[in-house]
């Protein structure tokens, strides 16, 4: 064969396999950045549970009710009832969800909030509920209807 | 940058033809090291970051306070200022590994004294909410705050 | 220099480059990955000792009684990945600020927990006067 036949032949060889390790890392790196926004969302279901957990825990002790406030990076839509909640959030377009059970006494009051300041109410008879925080702007322009 | 277009064209002109493929490669290398030395940098960045914060040790420092007023003890170990029998008594309920700091002030706020064990670092501390103390012997109140560091 | 040679020295310079960097950015990744689970893991400990909390309460028989449960399932789902240790420890104390141990529970989990572990500390003082004081560690399992 012609040496520039084989040349040209050993450079495509070359270029393909550079591809072919550009394409694996990007692939692989895609698979990273899923598992690492999973991470984050299941995160925040965790942490809206702990502070139920948490508030519950307080509430049955001191006999009174506990409210604890829990800020999140993200907007999240929070769906809670019965013993589970769960957490929607969009990253990137993509729509996640992760749910949180917790296998106790505590009794979540059914509701679904969307915000990214949550209050969480807890009760001495064990029961809790999210609600969204009121911020400062809807304080300041309260809303008046009809 | 510039230094460096103009070494890369001198080197250009210098060697003629074969040597602009070397001279590229040479600033292709030279900024893959660039960029790993960087992510090192970070990543030690990252793994160097100082603990975060826990929520939960304040309230346990308010809890212990509770505990120790329960029986009084906590106005005697204040009077007293026995860094000995400190030790012995809130070095014992403390957790494992982890080092804490008593200031007790005076109803306006001034600080009157403190006490930290050794390893206490206010910068991963977290403290329990201001406690009001009374004695018989001193007829004002003391405000106390226990902070405990990992 | 022949071309195709001088093509093939710069794949190496190029395969060469791109798994270091490729090794560089997994290990940052790796360490940020762990910051990611850090909070499931510190919150997972506190939902573990609020239910623990929640299920003894002030009461001091109560406490007597228990015996710490490791397995994750009984306080949160999903568990799936999460190892724990519980441990409790009971005091007392008498009118002269002399603390004594009464008690200590240890659930111990099926391999031991490193220092990576998150812990969550907590307290109550129960009906009887006496502290205990409880801690949780979460890790990946």
């Amino acid at each position: 064969m012609d040496r520039p036949v084989i040349s040209i032949i050993l450079i495509a060889s070359l270029l393909a396999t550079g591809s072919g390790f550009a394409s694996a890392s990007a692939a692989f790196w895609e698979r990273a950045c899923a598992a690492g926004v999973d991470a984050v969302i299941n995160g925040i279901a965790f942490e809206i549970a702990a502070g139920v957990a948490e508030a519950a825990a307080e509430a049955v002790k001191g006999g009174t009710a506990v409210k604890l406030k829990v800020i999140l990076p993200e907007e999240a839509l929070v769906v809670s009832s019965g013993t589970s909640l769960t957490v929607f959030a969009t990253f990137n377009g993509r729509l996640l969800n992760a749910s949180v059970a917790l296998v106790g006494e505590i009794e979540l009051q059914p509701s679904r909030v969307r915000s990214s300041f949550f209050t969480i109410t807890a009760f001495p008879n064990g029961t809790a509920k999210v609600t969204a925080q009121e911020t400062a702007e809807d304080l300041s322009n309260p809303k008046v209807w009809g | 940058m510039a230094s460096r277009m103009r070494s890369a064209i001198v080197l250009d002109i210098s060697c003629g033809r074969g040597c602009k493929g070397a001279s590229l490669i040479f600033d292709c290398v030279i900024a893959c090291v660039i960029i790993i030395v960087g992510l090192a940098a970070y990543s030690s960045l990252v793994a160097n970051m100082p603990p975060e914060l826990e929520q939960g040790l304040g309230k346990y420092a308010t809890y212990v306070l509770t505990f120790l007023d329960s029986k009084g003890c906590l106005a005697r170990l204040i009077e007293g200022r026995n860094s000995l029998a400190m030790q012995k008594t809130i070095g014992e309920l403390i957790p494992d590994g982890m080092s804490y700091c008593l200031c007790v002030y005076s109803p306006y706020w001034e600080l009157n004294w403190s006490f930290a064990s050794q390893g206490f670092d206010w910068r991963n501390a977290a403290a329990s909410s201001p406690y009001l103390v009374s004695s018989e012997s001193n007829p004002e109140p003391y405000l106390v705050t226990l902070a405990i560091s990992k | 220099m022949d071309q195709a040679f001088e093509a093939a020295i710069a794949f190496a310079i190029f395969v060469a480059a791109f798994s270091a960097s490729q090794y560089t950015a997994i290990t940052v990744y790796e360490s940020s990955l762990k910051g990611l689970y850090e909070p499931k893991l510190e919150s997972a400990a506190c939902i573990v000792a609020s239910e623990i909390l929640l299920q003894n309460g002030k009461s001091s028989e109560k406490w007597s009684s228990w015996e710490p449960i490791c397995q994750p399932g009984n306080y949160f789902s999903p568990h799936s990945g999460v190892e724990l240790e519980i441990k409790a420890t009971c005091y007392s104390i008498d009118p002269s600020g002399a603390v004594t141990k009464l008690w200590i529970k240890h659930g111990p989990p099926l391999a031991p927990l490193g220092r990576h572990a998150q812990k969550y500390v907590s307290g109550a003082v129960l009906d009887d006067g006496t502290f205990v004081r409880l801690e949780v560690y979460a890790k990946d399992g």
